[in-house]
């Protein structure tokens, strides 16, 4: 289990940090196009299509480093049973939500893929399936970030001291 | 039992506001007249949840979303469908076409009687259609002024896609530049774009364009019919029987004013831009030279469209000929074989 | 009306999810998937349905050139907030003002309308100024919640300053010209930005506490700035907004290009003031570690409104208002309390798109001018984005301090955010009252 924690939250750790590389790299791309607007065509697509790839290669860090955005101020008055139970209802109903992502996406992906799906016609024909792909995958270490994060704070919460939970309440 | 009053609840919706002419007239015309007509003569009564301006669904997601049936009837564009729908912009391909969209609309009716392939192709996407919608005629607008094809090189033109060919397949030597409609004021006052092909209604008192390109060039791209109205199968097939051919019949009427409403209101929006701005047209011979600079363009593309596997030669000559058969003279009479 | 009873059902239940501690990107998506499973009626094929959906918004809802700002003007602000210029710049403002109370507050509402001519997207400010002027404002002891309050409220302004994605979409919805509500909103927005002043010094005057007075005179002796590194920062801050600011004006870039070109002018300032590889790597990582959990936010409210709307909430709207007898100003009153209230669970440009064009044309035939209306309309949709449970803006801060200073809780900062929208609405009543604060730029420019 230990292994499978570990695994997973430096394969999250990693399309994090792909990601920002990512949204570091469009500047470059925009500066040039500004620069020399016949350079390339189709930059505007290119960076539509990349924001879509961005947020999910993100989704499984953010869950991981307990970034997500939530509202504490009630639940915080709980006794601590209560508050691990909700605690792991969320994580459950977050994992249901990234699955159910996955389950009702697959097919287009493989679509996309298989009949050459793109995004705009005037200036660049962007491929849809990276965008696509990148949802399913997003999700799915969205989801097993989820299961992990219940596992850590309803069962094992000694794992509370591994890589990522440090690394975490460092920045 | 079969005769039992109900109340259908139909969800309409568009990712384009009323204000833009096909969704302003799903709401004020086939809303009311469907409901008037199911309501006299059933006995069934008729509720819309209406998702206009994107509310349900964005321009670019209707179709998906009739497809998934989280829209029940849904107004769209062919333009944002390019992968999926790649015959059905023929008009497109055929540039200088018919301005009047009422003749817009009948070329496009006889070619998908010819080709039932076409409906056929959105029963894949779970949907049939209910009605082809016609759109005002394309001209170009700009916020410089110029008067020779040549004057428009190295500028960046907004397009829906396919209709940016009507100037790169010419070597005008223009930057295209897409995006949706509403996104293109803050496009042009920014001076990422400095002008793009629309029709006189949106260029003026639709999206204001003109507030930010103050010149308007009639240069008679041709009126294109490439929306339609569409309803999600799952939810035609739950409807009673008796009222799917009133659905039909309204949508046939829908149709037709799609042509003849934005006939009348080119001529009104075009006086409504020369108020405002400034308004030129091009002259004939340099609409035919263009149109010449074109005329290898249908070829072109329905050789594309023929290697995977689509019947472009065909429906391309039966457009010719059906634009013939309306009165239609084609500046150049394209060759595509 | 059957589908209205889910609508208050989807909101009842976002609101109790996100109470007990649900991820609230979660508790959206969840709500929504619930609403639509009961909308399409409940049965196998509506939850294949929902799970299609899910995945098609999950694709759709964010695949827009415009969302790229955000990541984007995170990386500026990182930038120069970790490169020290902003902190030079604040603290020599800091010794050449010494008389003047809260400079630091009221130089970040004055700093923060200055960004909101670039972004036209409040989000974007609230991220990048958490990052520029809190941890200069908590270095010189001002309350925490003050401080981040004084972010957030003042991040509204980018709604109302041109250019506001905003102001163009209403525009559009409601057939008004864009370039009217461009010059309508810049009286309103300088009016409010006077009244966040003038907050800031009334609590330096009356809690000195809040603004780190009692310390200010043990740190002025350690902060003083050699006059030729304030000017370095000064200037180079200067020059980055100008090129970005005057880029967008001049119509060199658009927004989202805008923000790309502040990255890299904020990197190239950065490294002139002595940040090296290591720090530049952390500043990237950063963003990418802050940006993730707002950008799935928008997702998942994006597919909140478009559950709303599957609902008819627009329809029933629209028929209670035409068909009650109620006084005029109570009409506007009930509209500014739903934007009020649709503003506490979802974002700004959803709310505009689920009621504006119901409600303009309502407020026009009841004899409001429609440029006021929309600057009415466009203040109460942001107010409500400062309030619980959801004020966007307020967890768009939290979670860009997350790294500076995890323990602030999200509490602190709605409390602290209270006096700017209050003082938001009582501008909105003063153009209510007095639609010429709104109107008369348009009419002696047009
Ligand atoms: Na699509
Ligand atoms: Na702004």
């Amino acid at each position: 289990m230990n292994n499978l924690i570990t695994f997973s939250d430096r394969l999250s750790k990693f399309l994090m940090v792909v990601a920002a590389a990512w949204a570091f790299g469009l500047t470059f791309l925009i500066m040039l196009n500004i620069i020399d607007r016949e350079l390339f065509d189709g930059v505007a697509e290119i960076v539509t299509a990349s924001i879509v790839i961005i947020v999910f290669l993100q989704a499984g860090y953010a869950i991981r480093s307990r970034s997500m955005l939530r509202a504490d101020f009630l639940v915080k008055r709980f006794s601590p049973q209560l508050q691990k139970l909700l605690l792991g209802f969320g994580y459950i109903l977050g994992a249901a939500f990234f699955l159910m992502i996955i389950t009702g996406g697959w097919e287009e992906s493989v679509l996309s893929w298989v009949e050459n799906e793109f995004e705009g016609e005037g200036a660049l024909r962007v491929p849809a399936w990276p965008a696509r792909w990148a949802v399913i995958g997003g999700s799915a270490i969205a989801l097993l970030n989820y299961l992990v994060l219940a596992y850590i704070d309803v069962f094992k919460p000694e794992y509370l001291d591994s890589e990522m939970d440090s690394e975490a309440s460092e920045n | 039992g079969k005769l039992e009053a109900k109340t259908i609840t139909i969800r309409i919706a568009s990712g384009h506001p009323p204000t833009v002419v096909y969704a302003g007239l799903m709401k004020s015309f086939f809303q009311p007249e469907l409901k008037k007509a199911i309501e006299s003569k059933t006995s069934h009564k008729v509720k819309f949840i209406e998702g206009y301006s994107g509310s349900i669904v964005k321009v670019f997601d209707t179709f998906e979303g009739i497809q998934n049936g989280i829209v029940d009837v849904g107004g769209f564009c062919f333009c944002f469908e390019a992968s999926k729908l790649k015959m059905h912009a023929f008009q497109i391909m055929l540039p200088f076409g018919t301005m009047d969209p009422v003749k817009s609309v009948a070329i496009a009716s006889s070619i998908y009687k010819q080709f039932p392939s076409l409906e056929k192709r959105f029963q894949k996407f779970n949907q049939t259609m209910l009605a082809r919608i016609g759109d005002g005629g394309y001209n170009l607008g700009t916020n410089f002024p110029w008067k020779k094809v040549t004057d428009l090189k190295g500028h960046k033109i907004l397009g829906a896609g396919l209709n940016l060919n009507w100037m790169k397949q010419a070597n005008v030597g223009i930057i295209a530049v897409t995006d949706g409609l509403p996104g293109w004021y803050k496009k042009i006052q920014n001076g990422v774009a400095e002008g793009g092909i629309m029709f006189p209604s949106a260029w003026g008192p639709v999206f204001k364009l003109h507030e930010v390109g103050k010149y308007y060039t009639e240069i008679g791209f041709g009126s294109i019919t490439w929306h339609a109205l569409n309803v999600n199968n799952r939810y035609w097939n739950s409807l009673p029987p008796e009222v799917k051919p009133i659905f039909k019949e309204v949508a046939a009427r829908f149709e037709l004013l799609t042509g003849s409403h934005n006939k009348t209101a080119y001529d009104w929006n075009m006086n409504w831009l020369r108020k405002n701005i400034t308004v030129t047209k091009l002259p004939d011979s340099v609409r035919q030279d263009w149109a010449q600079k074109l005329a290898a363009w249908p070829q072109k593309h329905a050789n594309l469209l023929e290697k995977e596997g689509l019947p472009a030669v065909k429906i391309l000559n039966a457009t010719l000929v059906a634009a013939e058969k309306q009165g239609y003279k084609w500046p150049v009479r394209y060759v595509v074989k | 009306m059957f589908e209205l009873n889910i609508a208050v059902v989807l909101v009842v239940c976002l609101v109790f999810l996100v109470a007990i501690g649900v991820h609230i990107a979660v508790a959206l998506g969840m709500t929504s998937a619930l609403g639509i499973f009961w909308i399409l009626g409940h049965d196998a094929n509506a939850f294949r349905t929902v799970q299609v959906m899910l995945a098609a918004k999950a694709y759709e809802g964010i695949r827009d050139y415009v969302f790229a700002v955000i990541p984007l003007f995170m990386l500026m602000g990182e930038f120069i907030g970790k490169s020290g210029a902003i902190t030079d710049v604040y603290r020599g403002i800091n010794s050449m003002l010494r008389r003047l109370p809260g400079r630091l507050a009221i130089a970040t509402v004055v700093g923060n309308a200055l960004f909101s001519f670039v972004t036209g997207v409040s989000i974007a400010s609230a991220a990048a100024f958490s990052r520029i002027a809190y941890p200069e404002m908590k270095r010189h002891s001002y309350h925490k919640g003050f401080a981040l309050g004084t972010v957030a409220g003042s991040s509204c302004l980018g709604m109302l300053i041109p250019p506001s994605v905003l102001m163009i979409v209403w525009g559009i919805l409601t057939e008004t010209s864009i370039g009217k509500i461009f010059l309508a909103g810049v009286l309103p927005g300088l009016m409010l930005m006077a009244l966040f002043i003038l907050y800031v010094l009334a609590v330096a005057l009356f809690k000195p506490e809040m603004v780190g007075g009692g310390s200010e005179v043990k740190e002025e002796e350690i902060d003083e700035v050699p006059p030729s590194q304030f000017f370095t920062s000064l200037i180079g801050i200067v020059i980055v907004v100008v090129a970005v600011l005057g880029g967008i004006w001049f119509g060199l870039f658009s927004p989202t290009e805008g923000a790309g070109v502040g990255a890299l002018l904020g990197l190239v300032l950065a490294i002139i003031k002595g940040m090296r590889y290591r720090e530049i790597i952390d500043s990237i990582l950063s963003v990418g570690r802050t940006s993730g959990p707002i950008l799935l936010l928008l997702v998942t409210a994006a597919l909140y409104s478009n559950t709303l709307a599957m609902t008819g909430l627009a329809n029933a709207i629209e028929s209670l208002f035409l068909e009650s007898g109620i006084p005029h100003w109570m009409i506007i009153g009930v509209m500014v309390l739903i934007w009020f209230a649709l503003g506490m669970i979802i974002d700004s440009i959803s709310i505009m798109l689920l009621t504006a064009a119901i409600f303009a044309p309502i407020a026009v035939k009841l004899g409001y001018d429609p440029l006021a209306f929309a600057i009415i309309g466009i203040i109460a949709i942001e107010a409500g984005l400062l309030t619980p449970p959801f004020g966007l803006l307020v967890y768009t801060v939290k979670s860009a301090i997350h790294g500076l200073d995890p323990t602030v809780n999200v509490m602190t900062i709605f409390k602290s955010s209270t006096p700017y929208w209050i003082l938001m609405l009582i501008g909105m009543v003063l153009i209510i009252l007095f639609p010429e604060i709104a109107t008369i730029l348009p009419k002696l420019l047009f």
